[in-house]
């Protein structure tokens, strides 16, 4: 088996990752509730996690780094805890996901927010001149997915910030966080929102939201906190406001050795390895006839480990289906959430088979893919699948 | 712990600072324990640090400078507790940051 799909959510974890989640469901605790020692250590552990994070985001204060279920969570505190409303703007790219671009659209309906969105240019990359020329007086937010989890292509986020001048930026990591060194993001991002699964190389159920000092908005779920228990009024301070309910503190407890590995192995190291593989797999399957990459071309470092190709004469879905029948590898077929994505690179509604590679992909799997699509596309096709 | 010259109690206002807190003092190997927060007087969840109060020096030193601002400080003498002031000052360094961030 070849697990291409890491961009769905990485695999395997490290051994560590496994090990800690292992330990973390033998031992009886719920972190910062009670004041005994397996609750201290469940407490430790969280805590861990939260400084691994800060430290790969370049966040100063682990406070400022809250957890939540997943990434699509952490934006939808973000965007409905500003309370956009009618007569606020917010600018966005056009490779957004369904985990922003949902909650944009029914903020759009529901609160009567304008919602505009800023196309990528012929090399796929979104320009931050375009975003300056697109702010409004009443733009509240700029929203951007750091890389499209269809083309892979890199987002120029600090660049689009620096357009955007006052205006707050949110910026969705799910294809970046452990791929690429973020260790500045924190000093400059208003919004950081990650998920723990993929990249990052920790467990489904863990994701979170930084949030940069000075930013304000209402929480989205209050409840329990273990802190001010007195009050009936929910903290109004980080991490507590945005921490409602019980931790995942399984899945944390991974995370936190997650992000361990990460620092001890090094992003750029990662990084370079991945962009190697993904460099190594578009050159051998463009000798595929008929087969196109979307967005970023070979040799563009503006990219992560994601390419998505569609291949003349076949669906997505039957491509995807031979690759796994035929050479046991996994990909993902489809519009991969991403509507607004397949819309700007001409792919819907059809969509395109994604290769995501990650850090324990070697070099002879990348080289197995792209040998499958020049074989597939090199037999002639008959009908149905055979 | 509780001798002659006093406990001090620091509650944090979050589990998080506590466990900042905690990991500082730890790295400098500075003498505390965690308790319970002393129900007695706060109903805060969770723990507290506690040291005697001949190390208050020593303690808050590192705590000031970090910026980590206790909620509340007592004084607790075998079973009696008063408030403590510690005469924290901001202007001292640290941002403090755990701040109404919200609405």
């Amino acid at each position: 088996m070849i697990y291409l799909d890491n961009g769905a959510t990485s695999w395997p974890k490290p051994e560590s990752v496994v090990e800690a989640v292992e330990k973390a469901l033998r031992a009886p605790a719920s972190p910062g509730r009670s004041g005994h020692k397996a609750a201290h250590a469940a407490s430790r552990s969280v805590h861990r996690a939260r400084k691994g994070i800060a430290k790969i985001f370049g966040v100063k204060d682990p406070e400022r780094v809250a957890f939540t279920p997943n990434v699509t969570w952490a934006v939808n505190a973000a965007l409905w805890g500003l309370g956009l409303k009618e007569g606020d703007h917010v600018l966005s790219g056009a490779l957004e996901h369904n985990s922003t671009a949902r909650p944009l659209r029914r903020l759009e309906r529901g609160r009567g927010a304008a919602w505009e969105r800023v196309d990528p240019g012929p090399d796929g990359i979104l320009d931050p001149e375009e975003f300056r020329r697109r702010l409004r007086p009443e733009t509240r937010l700029v929203v951007i997915n750091h890389a499209s989890n269809v083309t892979g292509a890199l987002a120029p986020a600090r660049e689009i910030k620096e357009a955007a001048g006052e205006v707050p930026i949110l910026v969705d990591t799910a294809q970046t966080a452990g791929s690429v060194p973020l260790d500045d993001m924190g000093q400059w991002a208003d919004f950081i929102c990650f998920t723990g699964h993929k990249g990052l190389l920790g467990p489904t159920g863990t994701g979170g939201l930084c949030v940069k000092e000075g930013a304000r908005f209402s929480p989205l779920a209050v409840g329990g906190s273990g802190s001010r228990s007195e009050s009936l009024e929910h903290p109004d301070f980080l991490p507590d406001a945005l921490e409602a309910g019980t931790h995942n503190t399984h899945g944390l407890a991974g995370l936190a050795a997650a992000a361990e590995f990460l620092l001890e192995t090094g992003i750029d190291r990662i990084r370079e390895h991945e962009l190697a593989l993904a460099e190594l797999f578009m050159a051998g399957a463009l000798q595929a006839s008929g087969l196109r990459i979307l967005g970023p071309q070979p040799g563009d470092r503006r990219r992560v480990a994601t390419v998505s190709v569609t291949l003349e004469g076949y669906s997505s879905s039957d491509l995807a289906r031979i690759l796994e029948e035929g050479y046991g590898i996994m990909t993902r077929a489809g519009l991969h959430c991403a509507p607004l994505t397949h819309q700007a690179c001409g792919s819907f509604p059809g969509g395109s088979v994604r290769f995501s590679f990650g850090y324990f992909n070697t070099f002879q799997e990348a080289e197995a893919a792209a040998g499958a699509l020049r074989e597939i596309a090199a037999k002639p096709r008959a009908a149905g699948l055979s | 712990m509780t001798g002659a010259s006093g406990e001090i109690i620091l509650v944090f206002p979050s589990n998080t600072r506590i466990l900042e807190a905690e990991d500082l003092l730890e790295e400098m190997g500075l003498p505390f324990i965690l308790v319970p927060v002393p129900k007695e007087v706060n109903p805060n969840c969770g723990l507290a640090i506690s040291f005697l109060e001949d190390d208050r020096d020593l303690v808050l030193a590192p705590l000031r400078e970090a910026g980590l601002r206790p909620q509340a400080a007592y004084l607790r003498k075998g079973d009696l507790f008063a408030g403590y002031d510690l005469n924290w000052n901001e202007a001292s360094g640290g941002t403090g940051s755990s701040d109404a961030a919200l609405d």
